[in-house]
């Protein structure tokens, strides 16, 4: 080939920016600490890159839910334990009242027992998070006495939380099911009868209400199961969303994230090729003929 | 003896001379864009009858050539044509990739926090913090949708103005062609500077346009472009643009037999940002729509059902989404009008679009549509850069062949100063003995015993 002056000084300017080039996309790596800046620079592995990153964000959200959920739960169960405790003692009194007592016993009895059904109503009325607890979706009260009729407020609506992926788990119990209305008679109705039959004196009343009593226990106790199960559930999701959410970061690092090491070795190949071509340059190109004859 | 050899050594001393003038031109346009290096081409004289035969007279400079080979011209045009055409398709595809702003600033993280916030929503229904967030979230995703849009629409505007300045510019070398075709006709000596200039137009509206020139033995320049004559003779055709077709001598050319920078842009203005935004317009309308659906599908909190979230117009989908409200209370959250106040039946329903196989007519979920756009504009940009990469390449070496065979070199041309200078000398050297001799004869002879 004949080598042209322009030839030589074309060929130099496009060596040096080439070399340029590769130094400054080297330092882009090292700066960004990426290896794919922009989709074009590798597009499939932008498109595992952007998948990755929607999927830690839901996972990510997924934590947040379970997190919710869990406060739910542990406050519902929290709640739940004290209306187990309360009707315990409630059983116990209603024991002592089916052994034969004094009627000034009967009144101490019946008293205590009011006043456990109201902390009964109070607990069954929870808030939590400014909402009813217990009353489903719905607002105001879960349970009243309308017209000395204890009714059920709220409704059979659903508290949903997504746990993970696919998986909505309901995290609410409803004071229907908890307190038993829908397992025949409702607690606070049992409570004022059996208070009712030891005004009279009824004792076959006040025996026959043990049986009802030990289905309202049953029914909290059942409530709480589901939300033990419940629990175990959402944790152990949250565990697993937690684990995925590590392998998918160390994932899209290895998509996306420069190895630092060979960054840096780039950085210094082409910091030190861009100067070897810089002085073979400046050696090459002055010399020609002209400088030898004389 | 006669004066013949004094003419002859001044024939020598003028090619050499010549020669000089020659040579010094070509070093001091060693570095001239598109100049090309010049040759003497000498001729002996013709001899003349002595009676023991015939005896030379000398040297003539019969002309001073151009060495130039229309062959790696050729190769050079069709090289450069190739290589501005991709170089110009991923330059403007490179800006669109910028208006996306993936993967940090893109679209997706944005549809990414708006599928969060519906979800944060979903734990608190009637929360107007987090019903205040999710109308944010729209309007984000709306507003970032309208930029990538209008972005698009205007990259498309810019490359249609570029495309616009060059026809200009093209059809001023085209116009310039044709008048130094005019010169070369008129001319009986054709000037090796004029045809310096026309190469170079040459190569200019090869690189703009992706046309072909082949010289007539008459030494014209025709100049073509897919089958189209541009230049043929003295006259040039006028370009012009109808539409978004190039129209020559007002007839329209199929974009896909343009070349050049020309050739590229037409790609990116007819092909991909139309490719890209109806991509991006159908991801907008589905995702309205089905978010629409779904929210209209629900009741507010005193009953009434959603109003659509978003607003568009059809065909322009991307470029107008507008979130319709920005009232906490306009979300539905609730399943109907029965529902408790707490009920998030359809904020959930809302969340779970962002998984849901059958919210685009495709199959597809919305946040894939979008990943698949993202990558396939990428996928674009690396493809047209690779191109132009490779292009470029096979034009710099196409060139430097040219350079090689053209450009003139400073060693050849010293090597040729010492040559001519020596001839110069000799020649003079010639002259001196004629003289000498004449001398001699003239002043000398016949004086012997005076």
């Amino acid at each position: 080939m004949r080598v042209t002056t322009q030839l030589m000084v074309n060929n130099t300017l496009r060596r040096l920016t080439d070399r340029l080039d590769r130094y400054e996309s080297a330092q882009e790596q090292l700066a960004t600490g990426r290896r794919v800046v922009r989709p074009s620079d590798d597009p499939s592995s932008a498109a595992r890159a952007l998948s990755l990153r929607a999927t830690i964000r839901a996972r990510q959200q997924d934590v947040r839910n379970a997190d919710d959920a869990v406060s739910h739960l542990d406050r519902a169960d929290s709640e739940l334990s004290s209306v187990s405790t309360t009707m315990q003692r409630v059983r116990d009194l209603a024991l002592r009242a089916a052994n034969d007592v004094s009627a000034e016993e009967r009144g101490a009895i019946a008293t205590e027992l009011t006043a456990l059904r109201d902390q009964l109503v109070a607990v069954a009325n929870t808030e939590h998070d400014g909402r009813p607890l217990f009353a489903g979706t719905a607002d105001g009260a879960a349970v009243e006495n309308v017209g000395g009729t204890w009714t059920y407020g709220g409704d059979d609506g659903a508290v949903l939380r997504r746990v993970s992926e696919q998986d909505r788990v309901q995290v609410n119990v409803t004071a229907a099911d908890a307190f038993g209305f829908t397992a025949g008679q409702d607690v606070f109705t049992t409570i004022d009868q059996l208070v009712v039959d030891l005004g009279t004196g009824d004792q076959a009343g006040i025996s026959a209400s043990l049986d009802r009593i030990d289905t309202g226990l049953a029914a909290v106790n059942g409530a709480r199961a589901r939300i033990g199960a419940t629990t175990n559930r959402v944790e152990s999701a949250a565990d697993r969303v937690e684990g995925t959410i590590l392998s998918l970061r160390s994932e899209l690092a290895e998509v996306q994230d420069v190895d630092l090491e060979e960054a840096i070795m780039e950085l210094r190949v082409q910091e030190v090729a861009y100067e070897a071509t810089l002085s073979a340059l400046g050696r090459s190109l002055p010399t020609s003929l002209v400088s030898f004859l004389r | 003896m006669s004066f013949v050899t004094l003419h002859t050594g001044l024939s020598g001393l003028r090619a050499a001379q010549t020669g000089v003038d020659v040579t010094a031109n070509n070093v001091a346009n060693a570095g001239t864009a598109g100049y090309t290096r010049q040759r003497v081409e000498l001729r002996a004289r013709a001899p003349y009858d002595s009676p023991v035969g015939q005896i030379g007279t000398g040297v003539e400079v019969t002309d001073i050539v151009r060495l130039r080979d229309t062959f790696l011209d050729n190769r050079v045009r069709v090289a450069m044509a190739d290589a501005t055409a991709h170089d110009a398709r991923a330059t403007v595809l490179g800006q669109l990739e910028n208006v996306f702003a993936e993967p940090d600033n893109g679209l997706t993280s944005e549809l990414d926090e708006l599928w969060a916030s519906l979800e944060d929503w979903t734990l608190d229904p009637t929360s107007t913090a987090a019903r205040t967030v999710v109308l944010d979230r729209l309007s984000s995703v709306a507003a970032r949708f309208n930029q990538i849009g209008t972005g698009a629409a205007q990259l498309r505007d810019d490359a249609r103005e570029t495309r616009d300045t060059i026809l200009d510019s093209a059809g001023q070398a085209l116009a310039e062609i044709a008048q130094i075709n005019a010169e070369v006709g008129n001319a009986s000596q054709l000037s090796n500077q004029l045809l310096d200039r026309r190469d170079m137009l040459a190569d200019e509206v090869a690189s703009l346009l992706g046309a072909t020139s082949t010289v007539g033995s008459d030494g014209r320049m025709t100049v073509q472009v897919g089958g189209t004559t541009l230049v043929q003779g003295n006259t040039a055709a006028t370009l012009s643009v109808v539409g978004d077709d190039v129209h020559v001598d007002g007839t329209a050319v199929a974009s896909g037999s343009l070349g050049g920078e020309v050739g590229g842009l037409q790609q990116v203005i007819l092909g991909d940002v139309p490719d890209v935004l109806a991509a991006l317009d159908d991801i907008a309308t589905q995702l309205a729509d089905s978010l629409n659906a779904q929210h209209g599908a629900g009741v507010t909190a005193d009953g009434t059902p959603g109003t659509p979230l978003f607003t568009y117009t059809a065909g322009d989908a991307a470029a107008t989404l507008a979130v319709t409200t920005t009232d906490p209370d306009a979300l539905a959250a609730r399943a109907d009008a029965a529902s408790g106040a707490y009920d998030a039946t359809n904020a959930v329903a809302l969340a779970d679009l962002r998984t849901s196989l059958t919210a685009r007519t495709d199959g597809q979920r919305h946040d894939d549509a979008l990943r698949g756009l993202v990558v396939d504009v990428g996928t674009r940009v690396a493809g047209a850069e690779r191109a132009a990469l490779t292009a470029g390449d096979i034009a710099v070496a196409a060139e430097a062949n040219r350079t090689s065979a053209h450009g003139v070199s400073i060693d050849e041309e010293m090597v040729s100063l010492v040559q001519y200078q020596r001839a110069l000398e000799a020649n003079s050297r010639v002259m001196t003995a004629a003289d000498e001799m004449l001398d001699t004869i003239v002043n000398r002879l016949g004086r012997v015993g005076r």
